[in-house]
């Protein structure tokens, strides 16, 4: 019984000590930002911009954005305490947009050091290479749409339904960033009349930027890192000798499944060789040239293969000019070459330039459709 | 009371006016005093209103006048239980719980008839523990009925009476009811030990025992089942456990039992198992809602509301916008608001009372909200924490749970959600050292027994419980043979 | 006379299991792939293997004695001076697990949830619950123990969820470095395994005694497997080159998973985790005040345990622990767990055969 009372009053004691030094910020007193920008403007100052909800039912509008000249992001958070009503929290970030003009300064990365050191904050927010000033993102306010981060946000994500597009959260990135066997790549947007995205935009080791690829190329190489979630429609000219006017005739489309993607690795006459296997189902869902299918299922079936083939060599070359490897050949260069790759590591880029990569498509084709 | 002391005299007069000594000031008490044929005469006491007047003019002073052969020593009464005695102090207790006694002129002894007949209800509906599907037929304040409800469920000799009797003015008569060849005789002994050691003036009702008898009397849990249905009563019977009743009290107590006991009603014997399963984890999860959902929602709103989805914390921020309050005060509005509205539904009569819901569901509901007085968000809160503490079918229990959510409120106001798990921990580390009668209170889940878990948060068929559960340490442990339906090919 | 308290088979190995898992966790994936790469989940497999040993051997001295817990041990085989001298060692080696058990948890919720909340009263709340946890038999604190252990259990399958993100690729090559990393990677998860001397105070109220050395091997493989799984998981998330910039890649790791209605999963995790870190604190406490109650020749040990409470309490407000304070006593911590985990129980084997020898001798010379 003295036992209880005794820590009673030691409790009793410590809470006294103590008495209102809570922090506690109730939600409807913080300024969310929900979109964050980084760039750089045209006397080379770092600019940081935030887009916030505004709660009060009295403001005409529900979105307050900033603009502030700032050296890193924790700095600008103070400067943006003294512009908002609440206290600035980036705790739930959806989308940070990363300036074009920002990715040709040397070191922006670690911009995002707190992310990471600050544990309250997000890592899930979504990274997106604007090509283009990210002013005219954040200060874009359309009268048919909800409100910008929402916007955003559900236009990646569905977009990647899709496989139109990638989706690198800050998590993501710090991982691409730091792993030696690849390179980073990001969401890519523009704003012309509408906000569009442009597919996947690709970034050396350094986090420069160095060239954007299509969406039907993110297609292709969200196969090669086996990302093989969702759906993949793809439409390939056939060579089948129609006309190609306004309609191209030779026009045919069908949606990837079921695809697997083995890669292995092996080091001999002073490169790494790298063997892509891909396999999958197709099923077709348009076709515009009038032979039938019928007859030439199996030469059918091959001849996309085929096409496949080289659209995934085309775009190895690709990147294997422009020395980046957003597929991550380099994992599988040191699960299967560990020695090679220890020396190789430091300049991985490099080696992957002198690689063969050699790719065998196999599909097969499942279904035509309802109609020959 | 000394005048009590002493035993009867020979001589009629003598003890008319002995009684009289004891009783003053006790208008209702009617000495009849009557002369037999054989001349000898004789005096009939009692208290009006604590007797049964048919049986006193029927069964003694009928028999009496029309009495024609009077031996020595017998009574020409026609009532059942007669006892005679001589003591002065037995006559007085006699009298005064509805007996009538009987002097006669040259004996030194007094016959106590059992003519008791008090003031009582009909046997009702259960009016707190109502059910679809179980009896219904509750307990009344009579001993002897509630007793003879349990037997009509277990007529068997091993069903075995323990009579004790507590109150130095109430004279409350306790009986222990259990199954002699299954119960556990430690805990009998324990159990009488305890109500032995009781000292009071008066038991009044059943939770008064309940406070002496328990455990840990500084714990918010109800550590003895308080029921007023017979067949539940008969059901824990069953399972090894004892059944108190108290006399005058509408309920009798069960011990020793479980965390879980209380999340059980009759019905879910008696429905189909899987349904009876489903409502079972609902009632479990419902505890979980009564008891943190306020707490949670605070610690999230004030602390970490980063765990929110962010569609949310818009709607939640718009809705909180215009209400002055901290949510902790916000809260803590709402909840007392409430319980006084429950209060006030109970000790109003019944068209009242739900008036009284009314006006309130509607002040809350829609005028707080549109006053800015509060957030619609936590108005909903508020009401799902009520809805869900009123699932739990045991009303201590419920209410044990309706008191703990405010210390939980507070602790997530000063700490969020660490606060919430802190205070968790110190619940389950007391429910887990609670004992009921020396019995883990936490079983069958701590200490853990995979046999008992098939009635305590799910409820298996019945034909796979075939042993008792340990948790009261029966002494037999079969309870049914192989019942398995050859139906289901399972 | 009441029935002698005790516990069962299952009870006994979660209280082992128990008391080895605390804050290691969440730093162990880095420590292992500081030193071996992503091969370190081997060196928990061979930590696991070693740590068995002992346990067993910490059973093999009992059994010879199976009424009396360490303490009554050392009384019994040494007498009440010397004795009391072993029985200190433990006291110290107990107070100073709890006590940084209860700091390195006090600093994790600090700097995830609580940054401007003063030490004193996060402390406070670990304490109050461990205080009227750790005042009862530890026949109570083991079914706490198990019952936080079956609530619990859910959190395993969260491991799953990050693993859809994971590249398997990270794994390979197998032994890339060769075997020396692995084993020089055993030794920091020592901290990570010690626990099991629990063993030495509990034996006696195990029903049955036949099944010590299979709980020991249970108790030790339900850590094996939480380590295993946790450590691979991480692996397999992160790549090799980025898990040592984590503190924490346990809970960095915990971050990204997200469900509909909830975000941030971490920070229920971490909340909810402390349960799983107070089944290690409880019984440490209880431990620490058995011991010390015995020292000093009292058999009520809630007095010390209300004592802990209010020193560590006491403390914590002197010295305001950082986070290099608490690495520096976990190491220490570790070195006392070295002596009374792996190095007494050896001893103690070598001793008690040695007097078992003795009067055999004499009696068939």
């Amino acid at each position: 019984m003295i036992n209880r009372w005794l820590l009673l009053l030691v409790c009793l004691f410590t809470l006294s000590t103590v008495s209102g030094c809570f922090e506690q910020h109730s939600i409807e007193n913080l300024t969310i930002s929900m979109l964050v920008g980084i760039d750089v403007n045209e006397n080379g100052q770092l600019i940081i911009s935030q887009s916030s909800p505004v709660f009060s039912t009295e403001a005409k509008e529900n979105e307050e954005d900033y603009e502030v000249i700032s050296n890193s992001m924790r700095s600008a958070r103070d400067r943006f305490d003294t512009l908002t009503l609440g206290l600035t929290s980036s705790n739930k970030a959806q989308v940070i947009l990363i300036g074009k003009e920002l990715t040709k300064v040397n070191g922006w990365q670690s911009l995002i050091d707190v992310f990471f050191r600050d544990s309250r904050n997000t890592v899930s927010a979504r990274m997106v290479y604007v090509d283009g000033p990210v002013s005219e993102i954040i200060n874009f306010k359309p009268k048919d749409k909800p409100r910008l981060p929402f916007h955003l946000s559900k236009l990646i994500d569905t977009a990647l339904k899709r496989n139109d597009t990638t989706r690198t959260t800050i998590q993501d990135f710090h991982r691409q960033l730091h792993e030696k066997g690849n390179t980073p790549s990001l969401t890519a947007m523009r704003k012309e009349k509408d906000i569009i995205l442009l597919g996947t935009a690709l970034l050396n080791q350094q986090a420069g930027f160095v060239m954007n690829v299509t969406p039907g190329e993110t297609k292709l190489l969200y196969i090669l890192e086996n990302k093989t979630r969702g759906e993949f429609p793809y439409t390939l000219i056939m060579p089948m000798n129609e006309s190609e006017g306004i309609i191209n005739k030779n026009i045919l489309s069908f949606n990837m499944q079921k695809i697997k993607t083995k890669i292995k690795a092996s080091y001999s006459d002073g490169k790494f060789k790298f063997n892509v296997h891909i396999k999958g189902q197709i099923y077709l869902t348009e076709k515009l040239f009038n032979k039938g299918i019928r007859d030439s299922f199996d030469e059918l079936e091959q001849k996309i293969s085929k096409l496949m083939k080289r659209d995934f060599t085309k775009l190895v070359t690709k990147l294997q000019r422009a020395a980046i490897d957003p597929a991550g050949f380099g994992m599988y260069a040191r699960a299967y070459a560990y020695p090679e790759w220890k020396k190789a590591e430091k300049n991985w880029t490099d080696a992957f330039k002198e690689a063969d990569v050699n790719v065998n498509v196999n599909f097969k084709l499942i279904g035509v459709g309802a109609i020959e | 009371m000394a005048s009590s002391g002493g035993t009867v005299h020979e001589q009629l007069q003598h003890n008319i006016s002995q009684l009289q000594t004891i009783f003053t000031l006790a208008p209702d008490l009617v000495i009849r005093s009557m002369d037999t044929e054989q001349g000898a005469s004789a005096v009939v006491a009692y208290f009006e209103g604590l007797v049964d007047m048919n049986s006193i003019n029927n069964d003694v002073l009928r028999p009496f006048f029309h009495s024609i052969h009077n031996q020595e020593g017998v009574v020409p009464v026609t009532v059942g239980n007669i006892k005679n005695t001589t003591k002065w102090s037995e006559i007085e207790h006699g009298l005064l719980i509805g007996k009538s006694v009987v002097f006669m002129e040259g004996q030194a002894k007094a016959f106590l008839l059992d003519t008791s007949g008090w003031p009582q209800r009909a046997i009702e509906d259960p009016q707190i523990e109502a059910s679809i599907k179980g009896a219904h037929q509750g307990f009344v304040e009579t001993a002897q009925l509630n007793i003879a409800l349990i037997r009509r469920y277990i007529p068997n000799r091993e069903l075995k009476i323990t009579e004790l009797t507590v109150g130095a003015r109430g004279k409350t008569s306790i009986s222990i009811m259990y199954l002699q060849d299954v119960a556990d005789p430690e805990i009998l002994t324990e159990l009488v030990e305890r109500i032995g050691k009781v000292d009071v003036d008066a038991i009044i009702n059943t939770g008064e025992l309940a406070e002496f008898v328990e455990d840990r009397s500084f714990s918010p849990f109800p550590q003895l089942l308080m029921t007023e249905r017979p067949d539940s009563a008969a059901s824990h019977i069953l399972q090894g456990r004892f059944v108190i009743v108290v006399d005058r009290s509408p309920s009798v107590l069960i011990a020793p039992v479980t965390f879980v006991a209380f999340f059980q009603s009759v019905d879910d014997y008696s429905m189909r198992w899987s349904i009876a399963t489903f409502i079972r984890l609902l009632r479990m999860f419902a505890f979980m809602i009564a008891l943190f959902l306020p707490s949670i929602y605070i610690s999230f709103l004030t602390f970490n509301f980063e765990v929110i989805p962010i569609q949310l914390v818009l709607s939640i921020a718009e809705s909180r916008e215009k209400v002055p309050f901290h949510p902790f005060l916000e809260a803590v509005m709402m909840e007392i608001t409430l319980e006084m509205m429950r209060e006030a539904g109970i000790r109003l009569p019944a068209p009242i009372g739900q008036t009284v819901g009314l006006v309130g569901g509607i002040i809350i509901g829609q005028t707080a909200v549109q006053a800015g007085i509060v957030s619609n968000i936590m108005v909903i809160v508020v009401s799902v924490t009520a809805i869900a503490s009123f699932i739990i079918p045991n009303y201590d229990m419920g209410a044990a749970i309706r008191f703990l959510r405010f210390p939980m409120m507070l602790l997530a106001f000063m700490f969020g959600i660490v606060g919430l798990v802190s205070g968790a921990m110190m619940l389950v580390s007391h429910i887990t050292a609670l004992t009921s009668l020396g019995a883990p209170y936490g079983s069958p889940l701590s200490p853990l027994k995979f046999s008992d878990l098939k009635d305590a948060f799910v409820r298996l068929p019945l034909w796979k419980m075939s042993s008792r559960p340990t948790n009261a340490m029966p002494k037999q442990s079969k309870r049914q043979g192989n019942n398995k339906p050859d139906g289901d090919a399972s | 006379m009441k029935k002698k308290p005790v516990f069962t088979f299952l009870q006994f190995s979660l209280l082992v299991h128990s008391m080895q898992v605390g804050t290691g966790i969440l730093s162990l994936p880095r420590q292992l792939a500081e030193i071996a790469g992503t091969d370190g989940w081997i060196s928990i497999l061979l930590a696991w293997g070693l740590n068995v040993c002992f346990g067993i051997i910490m059973v093999l001295v009992m059994q010879q004695y199976p009424n009396d817990t360490l303490p009554d041990l050392f009384m019994r085989l040494f007498g009440k001076v010397i004795g009391r001298v072993f029985v200190l060692l433990l006291v110290v080696h107990f107070v100073f697990f709890s006590w940084s058990v209860l700091v390195n948890a006090m600093l994790y919720i600090q700097a995830w949830f609580l940054p401007l909340m003063p030490m004193t009263m996060i402390m406070m709340l670990f304490v109050v619950p461990a205080y009227m946890m750790a005042r009862h038999h530890i026949v109570a604190i083991a079914r706490y123990c198990e019952f936080v252990f079956f609530l619990s259990l859910w959190m395993g399958f969260v491991f799953i969820i990050p693993l859809r993100e994971g590249q398997f690729v990270h794994m390979l090559p197998l032994i890339k470095e060769g075997w020396l990393p692995i084993f020089k990677a055993v030794n920091s998860t020592t901290f990570s395994f010690i626990g099991f001397e629990i063993i030495f105070l509990v034996y006696p109220f195990l029903n049955r005694k036949e099944l010590a050395i299979p709980g020991v091997l249970l108790g030790n493989t339900f850590t094996l497997l939480l380590y295993l799984a946790s450590t691979i998981v991480c692996f397999v998330y992160f790549s090799p080159d980025e898990i040592t910039q984590y503190n924490q890649p346990f809970l960095s790791l915990l971050k990204v998973v997200e469900f509909r209605f909830l975000e941030r999963f971490d920070i229920i995790f971490l909340a909810l985790y402390l349960f799983v870190v107070s089944t290690a604190w409880v019984p440490y406490i209880y431990s620490a005040a058995y011991c010390s109650s015995h020292l000093l020749g009292s058999s009520n040990h809630s007095m010390h345990v209300l004592l802990f409470s209010v020193a560590s309490l006491v403390i914590v407000t002197i010295i305001q622990p950082s986070w290099n304070q608490s690495e520096l006593w976990k190491t220490w911590a570790g070195y006392s767990g070295l002596m009374v985990a792996y190095t007494l129980p050896v001893l103690l084997l070598l001793y008690v055969k040695l007097i078992k020898l003795v009067p055999r001798k004499e009696v068939h010379p």
